[in-house]
């Protein structure tokens, strides 16, 4: 059975500071970490590999060179195989699934998609049902965990508790962040990552992929931002603090 | 992919609805309301996907809100949302229809749905809007979506694409005005769900523990201090908000936390998104922990209490009662 | 030259930092206040490999070097000097012991246990009357058929109560003294968590710092070992135990690097935060000479501790510089924590922050594993022999 993961790689926000007066994201250091769904992602497949024989994890990345880190990391958290999928320009979710999806083709009968659900960054939580779209499999989102019993069992998010489902394989699903149980990487892994095993680098060209896939169809165009919150303003009563915690987009 | 056949400018705004219980889901009114508005500027129409079982009725509750047409498919199939019934039902109104904006809620449904439409028609789509307008120069949806978890946003544009859609977040056009005197038509669709099978069977509720996040990284954080009042409001305040509890030094003292639970110099440093400081007074050695957190809500009953002056919001008043009104209006 | 780190390094410091900020730290509080090693923690940090990162990966290890090495003791040390001390014992000096002074068989037999963490190492060289004069022990090692029988005692050994396996310097042939008379052994001081026939670790020393960091004496009476276990040579055991120490200073000078760049940080975010007559107390330029020094003294030691773990990584003379990375790096890691308590004002008295922990846990670096005043003895020996002179015997 293979299980590939899609993963993502972000700028640590422990590393960037947002000056809303000055309308202006600050990169203080300018480092990148694997995004925390995608570990959590990572952790599901290494946990159902646990529990079955003879399944190889593939883990895809998108993106420019500096993915290799993230790819190398899955494999220190247990993935198999790790493939870079060269993208140098700025790819849509439309177009990333588009690779990913392609690839999963050329990677022969895949069983089991995982995606992390939501990026911690300026995650657009598409790409698993897009992935699902593309590859015509059935999608479950939100899970927290999900197991392998011939077909996939998953806890999904829904509204404040968890509800099981079902569905055959093959399927797509997204795990959401805060699934992740804080497991560090293995660091005998992480040295094989780089010493011994290889990322392997496929391009837009290996994939069979028209023009119009890899057209992107939204874009970004600027960072915009929130009015600058002034210290110390007084708030009347607890209604008044729902509005504005409302505004801030805190609480829905 | 497919192709969506444009035969003539389209020249509307679609929204699909949801329904809970028998009713429209408040967030479809409110989206086509923002429709409306949009459409308005534009000389389009607004029409809805109205689908479920039972629903024929509700459709005319949408034109008070901006509604020029509502397509209606109702069938007992498409009772409870399923992916693949409605994906099918949605697909194959927009291949008759093709829209050249659609809107749907940023809910599991809309989240479920909306991408797959996007990926099957190369629309555009801007997913889990908190503002969102149409750019009548690009003919594109102009989005903001929340970056970092809120603390910017990021604007994007489907400009480019032939079809645009979007998520968007309730409250992001405001609560609608009805106009009792608008009217418009219901178009019954057929539904046709031949060989379509809702693949993902739902089993029931579990239970389902998350493991608890450290402190440091917990996204919300209810913190108490000396002046907390009631501990057990604040303690509800906590579960209401999914935050964990904690504290100031001396709330040690006072048995609300023990010592891994401080927030400050004295213990840990916190990058909450939401920080709810109760009853603290916030000296620096309090404030030192607290400075990563986005969002500080402190509530004190001295005015002069230093925290007050750092928070960005602040109430003056008792916390513990200040707790238990946010508990009442967050249920 | 080329001051950046290989990528495998530079991945394994985020993963060292990353596991002592989310495990080590929430321990540390904990393990200051009642003198227990936070051993899940160990069990953690063996569990992800990082007890075997120096040592090849034929006997468990990540193969990384003391380069990696001292990417581990220092971000440890950034963060609690006591588990990097516990962690340093078992693998910088004790299973360091048996890899330099130990045969193949030894090796095989022991380095997997340990950096799996399943065993705790000691390194037990200092008795009550020999501490700085270390070939002054006196602890026996008699010949009985094929093995050795080790009566006598060790003092302020790091792991003592933990460790179940042990190097241990003892005598074998008085009339030769340490140089030619003295013996490494890998011992094994526990079986099933109870202690071997013959072995008696001796009380929690009670500490100014290091709470996290158990030591004790040990006492040997009539304790058998097997002539197999010993590393080296019989009567070289003096070199194996100095060629240890030697490697040892330079993941000290790690640790030290690490602590001193914490209590700077802690400095400056206080420093910036506190406000007294009406500004914020970095305004004042007697603190910021006093975080600029803290600053460039920090970085002269990280240039230093580095290069010399590179000497130690390609097989170049290292032991003058490694003298100098334990002399500099606790010297100066025990300014900055001066500085730093200073910049914390009443706060850096206070038992319930980073800061004071620090200061106590500092102080013992000017000490063991060899005291300053020692390391500035061999630095001479050394520089005098580069001019072709001998100061000592
Ligand atoms: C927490 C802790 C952990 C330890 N862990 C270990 C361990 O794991 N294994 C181990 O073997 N030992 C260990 N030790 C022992 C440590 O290495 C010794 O304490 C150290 O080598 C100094 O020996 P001493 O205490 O006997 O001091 P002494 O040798 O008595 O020295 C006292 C003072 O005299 C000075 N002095 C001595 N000789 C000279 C000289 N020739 N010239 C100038 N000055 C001199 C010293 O520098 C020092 O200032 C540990 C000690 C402590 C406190």
């Amino acid at each position: 059975m293979k299980i590939v993961v899609c993963i993502k790689q972000l700028l640590d926000p422990r590393g960037i500071t947002v000056n809303r007066k000055a309308e202006k994201v600050f990169v203080i250091r300018e480092e990148y970490v694997l995004d925390p769904a995608s570990k959590a992602a990572l952790e599901v497949a290494e946990q159902i590999k646990a529990n079955a024989a003879a399944i190889e994890i593939i883990a895809l990345s998108v993106g420019p060179a500096r993915v290799d880190e993230a790819l190398r990391e899955a494999l220190a958290r247990g993935a198999d195989r790790a493939i870079w999928i060269r993208s140098d320009s700025n790819p849509d979710p439309k177009v990333i699934t588009n690779l990913l999806a392609a690839a999963i083709k050329q990677l022969g009968p895949i069983d089991l998609v995982l995606c992390g659900d939501r990026s911690l960054d300026t995650g657009s939580g598409e790409i698993a049902a897009r992935l699902a779209e593309a590859l015509d499999w059935p999608q479950i989102l939100r899970a927290a965990k999900a197991e392998v019993k011939g077909r996939v069992l998953a806890a999904i998010v829904q509204h404040s508790g968890f509800v099981a489902v079902e569905t055959p394989l093959p399927a797509v699903v997204s795990i959401i962040a805060e699934a992740f149980s804080g497991q560090h990487a293995n660091g005998g892994r992480l040295m094989d990552a780089y010493k011994k095993w290889q990322v392997e680098t496929w391009t837009t060209e290996d994939l069979s992929l028209s023009e119009d896939d890899l057209r992107t169809s939204t874009i970004k165009k600027e960072d915009a931002f929130p009015p600058a919150r002034q210290p110390g303003t007084k708030v009347r009563n607890a209604k008044d603090l729902v509005v504005m915690l409302k505004q801030e987009k805190i609480i829905a | 992919m497919k192709r969506l056949n444009f035969s003539e400018e389209p020249r509307d705004i679609w929204v699909v609805a949801e329904t809970h219980a028998g009713k429209l889901a408040p967030l479809t009114l409110e989206l086509t309301y923002g429709a409306r508005t949009m459409a308005d500027l534009m000389g389009f129409y607004v029409k809805v996907a109205l689908s479920g079982s039972d629903v024929t009725d509700l459709a005319s509750q949408l034109f008070p809100v901006g509604a020029d047409r509502v397509y209606v498919a109702d069938d007992p199939r498409l009772a409870e949302f399923a992916v693949e019934p409605w994906l099918k039902v949605l697909s194959d109104l927009f291949v008759s229809q093709p829209p050249e904006f659609a809107m749907l809620g940023a809910t599991s449904i809309g989240d479920a749905l909306a991408p797959r439409l996007a990926q099957r028609f190369g629309a555009g789509l801007i997913s889990r809007c908190v503002m969102l307008k149409v750019d009548d120069f690009e003919r594109a949806f102009v989005g903001r979506r929340a970056a970092f978890g809120g603390e910017y946003y990021e604007v994007l544009t489907t400009a480019g694409a032939k079809s645009h859609f979007a998520t968007v977040l309730p409250d992001t056009f405001g609560a609608p005005y009805p106009d009792a005197s608008r009217y418009g038509e219901i178009e019954s669709i057929a539904v046709n769900l031949d060989g379509v099978v809702a693949k993902i069977k739902t089993i029931g509720p579990v239970d389902y523990a998350l493991p608890a996040p450290k402190l440091k990284n917990a996204r919300r954080i209810v913190s108490v201090g000396r002046q907390v009042g009631d501990i057990d409001a604040a303690k509800s305040l906590a579960t209401k908000l999914g935050a964990e509890l904690a504290g100031a030094r001396e709330a040690i003292d006072e048995k609300y936390i023990d010592e891994s639970h401080v927030v400050g110099v004295t213990g840990e440093r916190v990058s909450a998104d939401l920080y709810v400081a109760l009853g603290i007074r916030g000296d620096t050695m309090h404030t030192y922990g607290m400075k990563g957190a986005r969002y500080v809500v402190a509530v004190h009953p001295d005015p002069d209490a230093p925290i007050l002056k750092q928070a960005d919001a602040a109430i003056v008043g008792d916390p513990a009662k200040v707790a238990k009104e946010l508990i009442e209006l967050l249920n | 030259m080329d001051f950046e780190f290989s990528r495998e390094h530079q991945a394994l410091r985020k993963l060292v930092r990353e596991f002592a900020e989310e495990e080590v730290r929430p321990a540390t509080r904990q393990a200051d206040r009642t003198s227990q090693p936070p051993l899940d923690v160990i069990k953690k940090a063996a569990a992800i490999g990082l007890l075997g990162v120096p040592f090849p990966r034929e006997y468990g290890g990540l193969g990384a070097g003391e380069t990696g090495y001292c990417i581990l003791m220092e971000e440890l040390g950034r963060v609690d000097t006591s588990v990097a001390t516990v962690i340093g014992a078992h693998i910088g000096i004790g299973a360091m012991a048996i890899y330099l002074g130990g045969n193949q068989h030894l090796r095989e037999k022991y380095l997997p246990d340990l950096c799996a963490g399943k065993k705790i190492a000691a390194f037990a060289l200092t008795e009550a009357q020999a501490g700085s004069d270390a070939a002054s022990i006196k602890l026996r090692a008699t010949r009985e058929g094929d093995s050795y029988i080790l009566d006598g005692s060790k003092m302020w050994i790091t792991n003592g109560p933990l460790a179940s396996v042990m190097a241990v310097l003892a005598v074998t042939d008085p009339a030769l003294g340490a140089r030619g008379g003295a013996t490494a052994f890998v011992i094994e001081t526990r079986h099933n968590g109870s202690p071997a026939e013959g072995f008696t670790p001796g009380k929690y020393e009670h500490k100014m710092g290091l709470h996290g960091s158990p030591t004790s004496a040990l006492s040997f009476d009539n304790f058998r070992v097997p002539q197999e276990n010993v590393l080296g040579q019989i009567g070289l055991g003096f070199v194996v135990f100095m060629q240890t120490l030697d490697v040892g200073r330079v993941s000290l000078g790690a640790a030290t690097l690490g602590g001193a760049q914490s209590v700077l940080h802690h400095a400056l975010e206080w420093a910036a935060m506190r406000e007294q007559f009406g500004k914020s107390i970095a305004q004042n330029q007697s603190i910021q000479f006093m975080v600029a020094d803290m600053a460039a003294e920090i970085e002269a030691l990280r240039s230093l501790v580095y290069r010399t773990a590179w000497l130690v990584d390609n097989h170049k003379p290292f032991i003058k510089e490694a003298g100098m990375c334990k002399l500099l790096g606790s010297e100066i890691a025990s300014r900055c924590v001066d500085r730093a308590g200073q910049i914390y004002g009443a706060l850096g008295y206070s038992r319930d922050t980073d800061v004071e922990r620090s200061y106590r846990d500092c102080r013992i670096t000017e000490i063991f594993e060899g005291t300053n005043e020692i390391q500035r003895i061999l630095i001479a020996e050394q520089l005098f022999r580069e001019v072709g002179v001998k100061i000592r015997p």
